[in-house]
């Protein structure tokens, strides 16, 4: 077997085994995190990263080209993302549901990479995806991604909780993570795209379905943030936002290349 | 004058219009883009097909339910600007300018779009090894050579059109890879590796026994009939030229013809095929204030976020 096809395997197997004191802390009274998930999800995010620069070594560019690879760094980045969150956070304990939430969105990602529908053939890039800007592009969307993925699970939480002081704390967490998230999916999606495909075609837009889908994923948060900053609504309604915000950021990245025809077709 | 001014800074008005234009992009991407109108009429039910066709949804950027909510959205970008702008001068309220900075690099984004729509120029064409073109600007470019690199399991692996360009017989480039990612800039015109192919060449003897040539893709009209060469074709060791005859916008036959055979009063007296490049050249004035814009934008985004960094929500 194949050294990447492993790390990742290993890697998979950590974001499952993680998965186990969450649920215990979940179930258990008293609201406390547990101490170790979130290392074990670095540990996952590293070997994930590690599979990442085995194959990024063997084609001779980072390997982000393909649906496979796009899936592995995705479920890496979110890891990284949770561990990230779960440290810097004042009230861990507030934040248990949204991490658990991303280690189940993280193993799904990777559970559809291991699908023998996504071929894993380590190949080199066609001559439109030799571009850095690309890679940009698409490791800050993913980035941002996560970020919107853990936003996502917190709304869920807001929808489900009943007890008001949590809903604040829930509250906060999902703008913490779309505020981060927002720029820098910005950056990766809209803008080092933009400048890749003049780069590549000549033209820096040309509505092609994936590329209307990012814009319109990028105007429900831009609503997001503009009905909460200036309008002062929090809550619900911006829960909705963010629940319909990475359904399109979902739809964006694996829908529309089944679904609608275009020019990141090669996404497939 | 003010009910106008307030009109068009409320945010409600912003949130609005992004979510009329999030409805109308998402159900232009159900529908395929710029193609003719036979097209839909084909591919849809009668009153779907008008519809498609009334609303413009099948040419989404340039309709008006794309560009009348946008226009509608810059006014009220650009009074929003103003009126954050103005209002904290007057309340001497801190200074956080990444907002402003993010509202008008959408401005300037949305002039660079409006400039591409009106003055963006395009032009495809084909090269062989020694073929000269003139591009705009007074260019010449010709091709040194072409040369298509493939992976070992046959995958494309780089198209590489050398070329040299001067300006009024003075050298600007010589030797210039021009490769798909790796354009060739002269100012604000630049050249794309955009496909590659092969392309026929038949040399045509007229009644007259004057020459001419005919390339894929072109046509020649001898008395009332219009030979279009669309393609050559290889059988064994044979090249031949798959020629259809069009009578006004109709198709009348379509045949393969090889060396010696006629084409009307034509005679073709030499066949060749020749690999060629596909290159487009594109002169877009509108590029440089998106890329200000993005730039502006980036900009605007880290300060916002290095503003809002500790600040408990």
């Amino acid at each position: 077997m194949m050294a990447d096809i492993v790390l990742a395997w290993l890697g998979f197997a950590l974001i499952g085994l993680s998965a186990i004191p969450q649920i215990v802390f979940l179930i258990r009274k008293g609201g406390k995190s547990d101490p170790i998930s979130h290392f074990m999800l670095l540990g996952a995010s590293l070997l994930l990263f590690a599979a990442i620069i085995v194959r990024s070594i063997q084609i001779g560019f980072p390997a982000v080209t393909n649906t496979y690879e796009a899936l592995v760094f995705f479920s890496a980045a979110l890891c990284l993302v949770a561990f990230i969150l779960r440290t810097a956070s004042k009230n861990p304990s507030a934040l248990r549901f949204s991490i658990f939430g991303g280690t189940i969105i993280a193993f799904a990602l990777i559970m559809i990479s291991s699908s023998p529908l996504v071929p894993k053939a380590i190949q080199p890039p066609i001559p439109a995806l030799k571009s850095l800007w690309l890679v940009l592009h698409v490791t800050l969307a993913f980035v941002g991604e996560s970020f919107f993925a853990v936003g996502f699970v917190a709304a869920i939480n807001y929808m489900l909780s009943k007890d008001e002081e949590k809903r604040k704390e829930i509250d906060r967490i999902m703008y913490t993570t779309i505020i981060i998230g927002y720029p820098i999916f910005t950056a990766g999606a809209l803008i080092f795209g933009a400048i890749w495909a003049e780069a590549a075609w000549g033209s820096y837009w040309s509505w092609d379905p994936k590329e209307t889908w990012a814009l319109v994923t990028w105007l429900v948060y831009t609503a997001f943030l503009h009905s909460r900053l200036v309008m002062k609504l929090k809550g619900r309604i911006s829960a909705i936002f963010s629940i319909v915000g990475f359904i399109f950021t979902i739809f964006t990245f694996a829908g529309v290349n089944y679904l609608l025809a275009g020019l990141h077709s090669y996404g497939r | 004058m003010k009910a106008i001014f307030k009109f068009f800074r409320s945010v409600k008005l912003a949130i609005v219009l992004l979510l009329i234009i999030i409805v109308f992009a998402i159900l232009s991407t159900l529908v395929e883009q710029g193609k003719g109108e036979a097209f839909y009429r084909q591919a849809y039910q009668p009153t779907l097909a008008n519809l498609v066709l009334a609303s413009g949804l099948a040419n989404f950027s340039s309709s008006l339910i794309f560009k009348v909510p946008l226009i509608l959205f810059v006014i009220n970008l650009g009074t929003c600007a103003v009126d954050r702008l103005v209002s904290r001068a007057r309340r001497g309220a801190a200074r956080r300018y990444g907002p402003d900075l993010i509202h008008v690099s959408l401005l300037v984004l949305c002039i660079g779009a409006e400039v591409t729509t009106s003055m963006r120029q395009q032009q495809y064409f084909t090269m062989g090894p020694g073929d000269a073109v003139a591009l705009p600007g007074g260019y010449k470019m010709s091709l040194v050579a072409f040369d298509f690199q493939k992976y070992d399991d046959g995958r494309p692996k780089a198209w590489i059109s050398t070329v040299d360009v001067s300006l009024a017989d003075k050298s600007v480039r010589s030797g210039y890879a021009i490769e798909v990612n790796h354009p060739l800039s002269l100012g604000i015109l630049k050249v794309y590796q955009s496909s590659y192919g092969t392309e026929g060449m038949l040399h045509l003897t007229g009644p007259d026994g004057a020459g001419s040539d005919l390339s894929t893709g072109k046509s020649i009209t001898i008395g009332d009939t219009e030979f279009y060469f669309a393609e050559t074709k290889r059988i064994g060791n044979d090249i031949k030229a798959v020629i259809e005859e069009w009578k006004g916008q109709a198709m009348t036959a379509s045949h393969e013809a090889s060396n010696g055979d006629a084409l009307g009063s034509y005679r073709i007296n030499g066949l060749l095929e020749r690999q060629v490049t596909g290159l487009t050249a594109v002169r877009d004035p509108g590029f440089i204030p998106v890329l200000a814009a993005l730039i502006i934008g980036t900009f605007g985004m880290a300060l916002t976020t290095l503003q809002k960094k500790g600040k408990q929500i």
